[in-house]
């Protein structure tokens, strides 16, 4: 049994695919591509296939995550191209390769954000003020269904703030992994409500995942 | 483009994934290379259509022919329909989300009654005119029915261009090869009905004048424009060659029937009187063994899916089942995949292939006895006897089970309150064969009984009798609750008003199509969900219309009145359903198709015998 680790994009039309769903797509994507993928062991086996970080439901993403066992040899590229050739639109394999890291070891996560705003370079700027305030205080939900206060300020990190094609741009990380996972939808629909206006057009891409000292996560 | 447009609103709805397409297995082809474009609608949810089979395969078909391309159209759940009238978003097509009133045909599959105003609706959102005599005299698009529905398509058929009779595998084809013949030559759309009127299998309502006697019965139908007095229904006659899909498309959530599915055999050689599909499909005719099996290889490679199943109305009647089965389960245990086997008896299976079919099915026990006593499963030719149930019931316990689902129906002709409690006795007898069993198996076991309202339906030797009515099944219901004494046995049941819909429509004629009008007007839309059904608007919109649903549902029709469905021909005579019907009143059986013909008038028609 070879632990192996793919990487995938998850754009277009596959946007809309469920963490729920990714698991079934998958399974049903590695059996049209005929490759061994180990199952567990136990009363109900079924394969083995895990994503570690889930991504929200219509987000975009350059760099999912995707862990798996096989049970032969098959070289790590003959496995990409087999996944690719059976893949609809939106889903690529980009990568497999053997897992390097561990996924607690993953800290946190780049956004690249498009916002479709009536006057991008007022929305902005006012941007800028929400970021720069000393706190950004909104309310997280818990797993106990209950709603706690949180400070984004300390989590945030806007790497760049752009108007492009007359849409607002914002590249950010955020922290993710199983130690502390943020949507950065918190702070965005918090954003939102502080400028009055919802954009007509939002779209969210994952740009990278990082480990420990900024790392890519392998 | 409308993909711009859903996309700003798809996050706001329940299960986006069924209203943007780009599943594995759909197709998109080059609009500069088709010729004909075709919108396969289903009158239901995403998670409903895309169970259907019969959708698969003329999808796949269709696709087959280079220039033309089929899509899927699907309802829109209430949450997105709202969106989409509130942002002028017409209906669209899954594949190249361009608008279905762009199509040159517009297809809908009819499966069930309940599903007429999701039509009309979906035509409205498309923003296609709802009645056929307002889509004028430019070609496109053409609206066509079909499917076990439409048998009687009378309340339907104003709205529709084209109703196919029968199975479609071959008549689609024929019909689009027509149509794009005659639109290259610039015809008008009434040159095209006219001419698509010839072809055996389509029925263009347009073409009939229908005039009624006092009393509010059909005195005829006037076929006019070289129209066939008789429209008979299309089968295919080698069914080993018939096209099948070596692949579906694979839905990203989860839908009712998720699974690669293998239809195995087609028609039913049983003759139960209540069962609309066991004649209207006739003649029976089954896939060999090999067939079968390559198609369910083809299907779970091409799919990916791990769970097969195989769709008949009976899995039990093919005639080589033990060697068909045992080769299946040779390649799905290898490949792990799950085999489920609805539609089966399991009384005549040789003890290894029991064995194994133990081990795969794993879902509780469902038997279907229809009627509580002997008499009336006669009447209804449900050659089912007590000893059967109970010796099924007793090899299930043994293996393990503890839970059994039975399905009866309530309102049955001749059905006295002798049968009522039958059907609590029924229940009885099995829960306490479970307690006589020494080695049966722990746990509480739990009897379900399924009640239903029976809906007597066209092309059926009940196609005479009255539906009875409201209060009657409501004092049966609550005598069957009266004589159930154990709390291991549950009833449940439909709710009447649903039934009695169902039967207007099923047996109503032309004139019922205003009421069906109004109410999709009123609002009234999937109406086989509980949620959304609306009884008083829908007998609002009767009411209005001047339509009593008594002389629909609970009138008992003489043999020599004329049916508004009596043009159609589906190889069954109705000298033969009266005959039936006959027996049924002396509660007499008839045996099933293989053991000896009773007549039904298809072996004449398809020109020799039904089995070697």
């Amino acid at each position: 049994m070879i632990k192996l680790r793919a990487r995938f994009t998850k754009t277009d039309r596959a946007k809309y695919i469920s963490h729920l769903d990714l698991y079934k797509f998958m399974q049903r994507t590695f059996r049209r591509a005929h490759i061994p993928v180990w199952y567990t062991e136990g009363y109900n086996p079924r394969p083995y296939i895990m994503f570690p970080l889930p991504l929200s439901l219509g987000y975009e993403s350059d760099c999912e995550i995707m862990d798996f066992n096989i049970t032969d040899d098959t070289s790590c590229e003959e496995i990409m191209n087999r996944l690719n050739a059976v893949l609809p639109e939106g889903i690529r394999i980009i990568s497999v390769s053997p897992q390097q890291m561990k996924h607690t070891e993953i800290t946190k996560s780049e956004y690249e954000a498009h916002f479709g705003f009536e006057n991008s370079s007022d929305a902005q700027v006012k941007f800028g003020e929400f970021v720069n305030r000393d706190t950004i205080t909104v309310l997280k939900k818990t797993k106990q269904k209950t709603f706690k206060e949180i400070d984004l300020k300390p989590l945030v990190s806007v790497i760049d703030m752009s108007v492009q094609d007359g849409e607002l741009k914002v590249t950010l990380t955020m922290p993710s992994g199983n130690q502390n996972n943020i949507n950065p939808s918190l702070l965005f629909d918090s954003f939102f409500e502080f400028y009055g206006q919802t954009p007509e057009k939002i779209n969210i891409r994952r740009r990278g995942i990082f480990a420990a000292d900024d790392q890519t996560f392998m | 483009m409308i993909r711009e447009e859903i996309e700003k609103y798809l996050l706001q709805v329940q299960k986006p994934s069924r209203y943007i397409g780009g599943e594995p297995g759909s197709v998109t082809k080059d609009k500069k290379n088709v010729d004909v474009r075709f919108a396969f609608c289903f009158p239901d949810t995403y998670d409903i259509g895309m169970s259907h089979l019969g959708m698969k395969i003329l999808y796949s078909l269709i696709n087959e022919r280079e220039n033309y391309w089929c899509e899927r159209v699907f309802a829109p759940w209430i949450d997105f329909e709202n969106i989409m009238r509130d942002h002028d978003i017409p209906l669209y097509a899954l594949e190249s989300l361009d608008p279905v009133k762009d199509f040159d045909f517009v297809g809908f599959t009819m499966q069930y009654e309940l599903s007429y105003s999701n039509v009309l609706n979906m035509l409205d959102l498309a923003g296609i005119p709802v009645y056929a005599k307002d889509r004028g005299e430019s070609i496109s698009p053409i609206v066509v029915a079909g499917g076990p529905c439409v048998c009687n398509p009378e309340p339907f058929a104003d709205f529709c261009d084209i109703i196919s009779v029968g199975e479609g595998e071959e008549v689609t084809l024929e019909m689009m090869e027509l149509y794009e013949k005659m639109k290259k030559q610039g015809a008008t759309r009434s040159e095209f009905l006219r001419e698509a009127a010839k072809i055996e299998g389509l029925y263009i309502p347009s073409l009939y004048d229908i005039s009624y006697n006092e009393d509010g019965t059909i005195r005829c139908y006037t076929p006019k424009d070289g129209a066939p007095a008789v429209v008979r229904k299309r089968i295919i006659k080698d069914f080993d060659k018939v096209f099948y899909p070596k692949t579906f498309v694979v839905p990203f959530t989860e839908i009712v029937h998720d699974r690669a599915s293998v239809e195995v055999l087609r028609g039913c050689i049983r003759g139960c009187r209540f069962c609309q599909a066991g004649f209207i499909y006739r003649p029976f005719r089954e896939k060999s063994s090999a067939v079968i099996n390559s198609e369910a290889r083809d299907l779970c490679e091409n799919t990916g899916y791990d769970e097969l199943s195989l769709a008949s109305l009976s899995t039990s009647d093919h005639s080589n089942i033990d060697s068909m089965l045992t080769d299946l389960l040779e390649y799905t245990e290898n490949e792990k995949v799950n085999l489920s086997l609805p539609s089966l008896r399991i009384d005549n299976f040789s003890d290894a292939l029991l064995e194994k079919i133990k081990k795969v099915r794993k879902s509780g026990l469902t038997f279907a006895p229809e009627a509580g006593t002997q008499r009336l499963r006669d009447v209804i030719n449900k050659n089912v006897t007590e000893e059967e149930i109970m010796s099924t019931c007793k090899i299930s316990f043994m293996g393990g089970y503890t839970k059994v689902k039975l399905y009866f129906m309530m309102g049955l002709p001749t059905e006295t309150d002798e049968d009522i409690i039958g059907i609590a006795e029924t229940a009885q007898k099995i829960l306490d064969l479970f307690y006589s069993l020494e080695n049966r198996p722990k746990g509480v076991p739990s009897i379900s009984i399924s009640v239903a309202t029976f809906v007597p339906k066209p092309f059926t030797p009940f196609e005479f009798e009255p539906q009875i009515s409201r209060e009657e099944i409501e004092r049966r219901q609550k005598l069957l609750v009266d004589n159930i004494t154990s709390k291991k046995i549950r009833v449940s049941w439909h709710s009447p008003d649903i039934s009695i819909l169902e039967e207007v429509l099923a047996k109503g004629d032309r004139r019922v199509g205003k009421a069906l009008y109004e109410a999709f007007r009123s609002g009234c839309k999937f109406d086989s969900w509980s949620e959304t059904y609306d009884f008083e608007k829908w007998m609002a919109a009767f009411e209005k219309c001047g339509i009593d649903t008594k002389f629909y549902a609970n009138r008992a029709r003489a043999y020599d009145e004329v049916f508004p469905w009596d043009h159609l021909d589906y190889l069954v005579s109705k000298e033969f359903l009266i005959r039936e019907n006959k027996k049924a009143k002396e509660d007499t059986t008839t045996p099933n198709c293989r053991i000896r013909c009773s007549g039904c008038g298809v072996s004449k028609c398809i020109g020799g015998e039904c089995f070697d």
